[in-house]
């Protein structure tokens, strides 16, 4: 089965529904995606105060986030990955390595 | 007393626990509601099924007396409006993972303090989100509880089963439980089972609760926690005292 863009619209609109829920300020939540032929490569952007409550103690939260989408990617034939990152991130000197620690890898 | 209880059918769960409040001249807090067969309507092209629900009515006849009670505690009003709203958010989060879906509350039921509102969910290739061990199953049922926690008042929790996995597995891990205890009295000995996540280890306790010859404890830590079934030591006693203890288990 082929990625089409109907499918990565709807798992994109999971995560922003779900970090909407979680989030202080839903307002400042951003998801990107990048397709790459059957993958989907989504980064979701949140207010500095918001990533904890997503990633959630011991990073349950996105776990839990990352295996629906995983679910979901099975039924739809592609695969997908999920990033948690603070949205200021970009503007903080290209030095600054303590991103690194904020959206675990499993 | 038995309590009223009647069978009713409609297109959809909530039609036929329509028809049955209707039947009964009662409003929904006053029953328990029994799914016992989900409506299939024709949003998935196949054939439709009635969904099917056994209504029984709560409390005694007159429903005044238990006012009286001293540990009375007036039935969780919100939870109906809570528990559609617990609705509403699975069935949109299935939406959006695009699994065809049906979402019903299963029932709404108070254990000690805790108010529990039972999600059901039906649908095509459901069985993808149960995954291994009922491990995506445990992450719908986290991210709901998660998305509705600032919605919902803290002692009320959600339980998600789909495809009545939860019903099934608790089934058999009585079976398992029972199976094992024949086999440590047999042996008189030991016997440890594989890893099992918390619930389903309670599972195991309780079933083994008030057996005469066989005590149950866990073990290890993590993913690697496990239940061993033992011997009890010594003849059943007159004293049922090294019974487990009250409260239940921490498991």
């Amino acid at each position: 089965m082929q990625a089409d863009v109907g499918t990565s619209g709807s798992l994109r609109e999971f995560i922003e529904f779900v970090a909407g829920m979680l989030a202080k300020s839903p307002d400042e939540i951003t998801v990107e995606e990048e397709v790459d032929g059957t993958s989907i490569a989504y980064r979701l952007r949140l207010a500095p105060d918001d990533v904890g409550r997503v990633i959630g103690r011991e990073g349950r939260t996105v776990r839990a986030i990352r295996s629906l989408i995983r679910a979901a990617a099975v039924r739809q034939g592609i695969r997908v990955t999920l990033d948690v990152d603070d949205r200021n991130r970009d503007r903080l000197p290209a030095a600054d390595e303590r991103s690194a620690d904020q959206a675990p890898a499993e | 007393m038995e309590n009223e209880s009647i069978e009713a059918h409609g297109r959809t769960t909530d039609e036929a626990i329509r028809a049955a409040l209707e039947q009964l001249g009662v409003t929904r807090d006053e029953v328990d509601v029994e799914v016992l067969a989900e409506g299939r309507s024709g949003v998935f092209g196949v054939g439709s099924q009635e969904a099917r629900v056994r209504v029984t009515l709560i409390g005694d006849e007159y429903g005044d007396e238990v006012e009286d009670e001293e540990n009375y505690s007036p039935p969780p009003q919100m939870a109906t409006e809570e528990a559609e709203a617990a609705r509403e958010t699975l069935e949109h989060i299935l939406d959006l993972l695009e699994f065809p879906n049906v979402v019903t509350v299963g029932g709404i039921e108070k254990d000690r303090d805790v108010t529990a509102i039972h999600l059901e969910v039906a649908g095509e290739d459901v069985g993808l989100l149960i995954g291994r061990h009922g491990e995506t199953l445990s992450s719908v049922q986290f991210l709901v509880n998660a998305c509705l926690s600032k919605r919902m008042p803290r002692d009320m929790r959600v339980i998600v089963d789909i495809e009545h996995y939860r019903e099934r597995r608790e089934q058999s891990l009585q079976g398992i439980a029972l199976r094992t205890a024949d086999r440590v009295r047999r042996d008189n000995r030991a016997v440890t089972l594989q890893p099992m996540p918390a619930n389903e280890r309670r599972i195991i306790h309780l079933t083994l609760q008030t057996s005469q010859h066989v005590s149950t404890e866990s073990t290890g830590d993590g993913p690697e926690r496990r239940v061993v079934v033992s011997p009890k030591q010594g003849a059943p006693s007159r004293r049922p005292s090294y019974g487990p203890p009250r409260g239940g288990y921490r498991g």
